[in-house]
């Protein structure tokens, strides 16, 4: 089976540099995004197979990406994993009733990253 | 001699009302008259006016009535004015004088001279036959006028006598009767030598007609010598006159016990009115004065509700035999009845057939029935009976009288019943108000005032503050306020709702709406201000305390907001640091060296720690904001309890502590929200893996305790808790004595959080530690049937 795709997208650097590894490290393909805008249009041109996207973004934060992916039909089956730094208690439901397929709080165990990652492209 | 003016009549009496009557009686008869209350005035007025005749009270409240008479008869020029006794009746003794009293002699010569004085004749009065013998031969008169029936000597005898005298012989005599009117009268009164005899009319005209004429024509002399005064036609005469006078004396006799009888019971009724608060002491007071005013012993008075049952009923000896009352004999309801609704009374006797029933079983012989009325509706029914002598026309009117006499005091007694019902009402709502109610004088001097007014400027009472009367400017704290208020006041005559500040007394002050208007009277002028203050300091404080919790909230959510953002701020660094940590630990970057690794598995450690720190750090700013969510219910507490321990499983495995579990095998199910519940164990879980030395050991025990509720015990075997850092550890960011490793091992925000959160699922949580011996944490939780029964019983609790 060929290499399952993940478009990271998250504004710290940092972040995104040491997701890659540890998602590479599992055998994923990796591409990335540091703000809204630029979420949408990989989401577009990439077709991850997975999004796992931040909420605190610049240029439209997670919520407003997630509204905009399930209103593109092609991409609204993409799964999304919202991985976020803020109050999971408000946050979850909100990303949940945007279509969100899992929810992780920063930072995150990465058993449990790599667990979900799996579960919901299985699923 | 005379000035032709109406005779003038003193009337002393001391009971208003009777005077009045008195007076009205007699104004209405042609007379002029003066008035006095007590003896003192009769006398000033006495010897100020000239009078023709006084009626006087026996009882007055200065002096006895009978020294009255010594003193009128001493004043100069007053020795002849004939005196009315008039007794208060009330007392036998009073009725016996007053109708002893000489009525109608003095008052008809008094007529008599002021008539003949009228027509241009000199008079010189005399009080018997005797005297005018006397008088005749001192002043030698042109004629005599007299009298016929007289105490002592009659006109007849005085006729005779004069004509003895031989000075007085040939004096025309002419005599006056009422009672002598008949041609054997008149045969008499000539054969004694009378030059003629009269019927008394009130003007006097046929007195002052024959006078004229005999004085014209002189003595008519006569052929016979006069009859002797001792002889068959006189004796005849005299005596068929003295059983006429005992008829007529006892019709008079009667009238005027009447009169005298209406008079009493009225001053009676004005009296008993004014003194009596109560119906029935009322009704039977005016009962006992009407029936002592008509001499009778037995009465009584039924009153009716508006529907026609019977309200109260009074009665005086009762009517029958033994005090049996009216309504309770054959026929008397009827007889109420009848009379309730009749227009005139109803005289009953013993001797009529149809009245025979209700006589039967009673000793009274006769009987007046009749409706008190008063203005229109019918009260009730009086009735009065006598034991001796029949009731006749006489007593129908008295009853009628008094009837109404009583109807009118009723109707008093209740308007003054209700008007002081009314006035203890509004009394009651000034005194018990809690606005201050106030009244000023003129000038603005606070002259009324109601304890709430007082208490809320702070006085020790409405009488000091009202005897201080305080301006009502000077109430207000503040000048300006004071300045405006009153400038309102003047300028448009009222206040609405004006919130203020009052100068109290002892110099606190209190917020308060003041609202006042000026009183006007007929002219429009001001007479003073009235007005209310309403209390504002509780609501004042009530504001204020509102604007305290929701600073107190604002400053929460804005605490709370910043360890939000400041938890996300520190959360994404971590998440660098973790995943960058685990990526070196996990060989991603490259082999480690055991070293290497040692020092990135202590790096891995404390940012866990600091991730457990940054969740609880929110977790407690959402707790003082209410915004932590607790949703109990009806959940398997050990199953959850299982869960947790399961979870802590590789950490204590790790540091080779023994964790064990106890369940009871029937613990009942309880209230409690099951995230909240792992929450706190996985909490204490935590903490007690973090304090018990690698070998130690961690037990949980979970049992039903106290009736409703499960306790869950989690003990350890570790360092233990000093005493008095006990209770310290479940405060919010705990820095104790331990700061440096408690803090480091992050148990500040988890103990009071834990607490919180057992406390609003309705338990408890607490330690019990010992150093050097390990500590217990406890907490309930009530049952799931407790709270069941609670809800069912409406135990709010």
């Amino acid at each position: 089976m060929s290499q399952r795709k993940i478009l990271i997208v998250d504004d710290d650097a940092d972040l995104r540099l040491g997701l890659s590894i540890r998602l590479r490290a599992s055998k994923y393909a990796v591409v990335f995004a540091a703000d809204g805008t630029s979420a949408v249009a990989m989401a577009q041109s990439e077709r991850p197979d997975l999004i796992l996207l931040d909420l605190g973004l610049p240029a439209g934060d997670g919520f407003h990406v997630l509204e905009r992916l399930h209103a593109i039909p092609r991409l609204a089956v993409i799964p999304v994993v919202v991985i976020t730094a803020r109050d999971a208690e408000e946050a979850r439901d909100r990303a949940f009733g945007l279509g969100a397929a899992a929810f992780l709080q920063k930072p995150v165990d990465n058993t449990v990253l790599l667990t979900t990652l799996e579960e919901v492209l299985r699923a | 001699v005379t000035t032709g003016k109406r005779p003038v009549i003193l009337v002393v009496e001391d009971n208003e009302v009777t005077r009045k009557m008195i007076r009205v009686a007699l104004e209405g008869g042609g007379y002029s008259v003066l008035e006095a209350g007590e003896g003192r005035a009769a006398i000033d007025l006495a010897s100020r006016h000239r009078l023709d005749l006084v009626i006087q009270d026996l009882r007055l409240p200065d002096m006895e009535g009978t020294a009255l008479v010594v003193r009128l008869r001493n004043l100069p020029g007053s020795a002849e004015i004939p005196i009315l006794a008039l007794s208060g009746l009330h007392s036998e003794e009073g009725r016996a004088r007053g109708l002893y009293a000489d009525f109608s002699d003095p008052l008809q010569r008094k007529l008599l001279a002021l008539n003949l004085g009228a027509a241009g004749f000199q008079v010189v009065p005399a009080g018997d036959g005797a005297a005018a013998i006397e008088e005749a031969k001192r002043s030698r008169p042109d004629a005599v006028v007299s009298d016929v029936l007289m105490p002592g000597m009659d006109g007849f005898r005085l006729c005779a006598a004069l004509r003895q005298e031989t000075a007085l012989a040939e004096v025309p005599v002419v005599l006056v009767s009422a009672s002598y009117v008949e041609e054997a009268d008149r045969q008499l009164a000539r054969s004694m030598g009378a030059d003629a005899l009269l019927t008394r009319t009130p003007d006097s005209r046929g007195v002052v007609d024959t006078l004229r004429d005999v004085l014209l024509r002189g003595h008519a002399g006569r052929a016979d010598p006069p009859a002797d005064a001792t002889g068959a036609p006189y004796a005849e005469r005299v005596l068929l006159q003295l059983d006429r006078q005992l008829q007529l004396g006892h019709g008079l006799a009667r009238r005027l016990a009447l009169r005298e009888a209406q008079l009493a019971f009225l001053s009676a009724t004005a009296e008993v009115t004014a003194r009596s608060d109560d119906e029935t002491q009322l009704v039977r007071q005016l009962l006992e004065r009407g029936l002592d005013a008509a001499g009778l012993s037995h009465g009584g008075v039924y009153l009716a509700e508006p529907d026609g049952t019977l309200a109260l009923r009074a009665e005086v000896g009762g009517f029958g035999a033994g005090g049996v009352a009216l309504k309770s004999l054959p026929d008397g309801r009827r007889l109420v009845r009848a009379a309730f609704t009749a227009d005139e009374p109803l005289v009953i006797q013993r001797d009529q057939t149809d009245s025979a029933a209700v006589f039967a079983a009673s000793n009274l012989v006769s009987a007046v029935l009749t409706a008190i009325v008063s203005e229109g509706s019918r009260l009730g029914v009086l009735w009065m009976a006598s034991e001796h002598r029949e009731i006749g026309e006489d007593g129908g009117v008295f009853a009628k009288v008094a009837a109404l006499q009583m109807g009118a005091a009723l109707a008093l007694s209740r308007a003054f019943t209700r008007v002081n019902a009314a006035e203890a009402k509004y009394r009651a709502i000034f005194e018990h108000a809690s606005e201050g109610i106030f009244r000023t004088d003129r000038e603005g001097r606070v002259v009324t005032a109601n304890p709430a007014c007082a208490g809320l400027l702070g006085w020790e009472s409405a009488d000091v503050l009202t005897q201080q009367a305080p301006d009502l400017g000077s109430l207000f704290a503040d000048p300006l306020q004071a300045a405006e208020f009153m400038r309102r006041l003047y300028d448009r005559g009222s206040v609405t709702a004006f919130e203020a500040r009052l100068h109290g007394r002892s110099g606190h002050a209190r917020w308060a709406i003041v609202s006042a208007r000026a009183l006007l009277d007929g002219e429009g002028d001001t007479t003073g201000y009235e007005g209310v203050l309403v209390d504002l300091s509780e609501r004042k404080r009530a504001d204020e305390l509102r604007e305290l919790e929701a600073a107190r909230r604002q400053e929460l959510e804005l605490k709370s907001r910043f360890v939000s953002q400041m938890s996300h701020e520190i959360r994404s660094p971590l998440a660098v640091i973790h995943q960058f940590v685990s990526i070196l630990a996990d060989g991603l970057a490259g082999d480690l060296t055991p070293d290497q690794r040692q020092c990135l598995d202590i790096v891995g450690r404390n940012v866990s720690q600091l991730r457990g720190l940054v969740d609880n750090l929110l977790e407690s700013a959402r707790l003082e904001s209410s915004r932590l969510t607790v949703t109990p219910g009806s959940m398997d507490l050990g199953a959850q309890i299982l869960q947790a321990v399961e979870a802590c499983r590789p950490a204590a495995r790790a540091e080779r502590i023994l964790l064990t579990v106890s369940l009871d095998p029937a613990l009942p199910a309880v209230h409690a929200d099951p995230q909240r519940v792992t929450q706190v164990v996985a909490n204490l879980l935590d903490n007690a893996l973090k304090f018990t030395p690698a070998g130690g050991t961690v037990t949980v025990h979970v049992a039903a305790s106290e009736t409703g509720s499960v306790q869950v015990d989690v003990a350890d075997n570790g360092t233990g808790i000093p005493l008095d850092e006990q209770e310290h550890i479940f405060e919010h960011l705990y820095q104790g004595t331990g700061a440096a490793q408690l803090s480091r091992r992050g148990l500040g925000i988890g103990l009071a959080l834990c607490r919180e959160l057992i406390v609003r699922q309705g338990g408890r949580l607490w330690v019990q530690s010992e150093p050097g011996s390990g500590s217990t944490f406890s907490f309930t939780l009530p049952t799931a049937g407790a709270i069941a029964s609670r809800a069912a019983t409406g135990d709010q609790r």
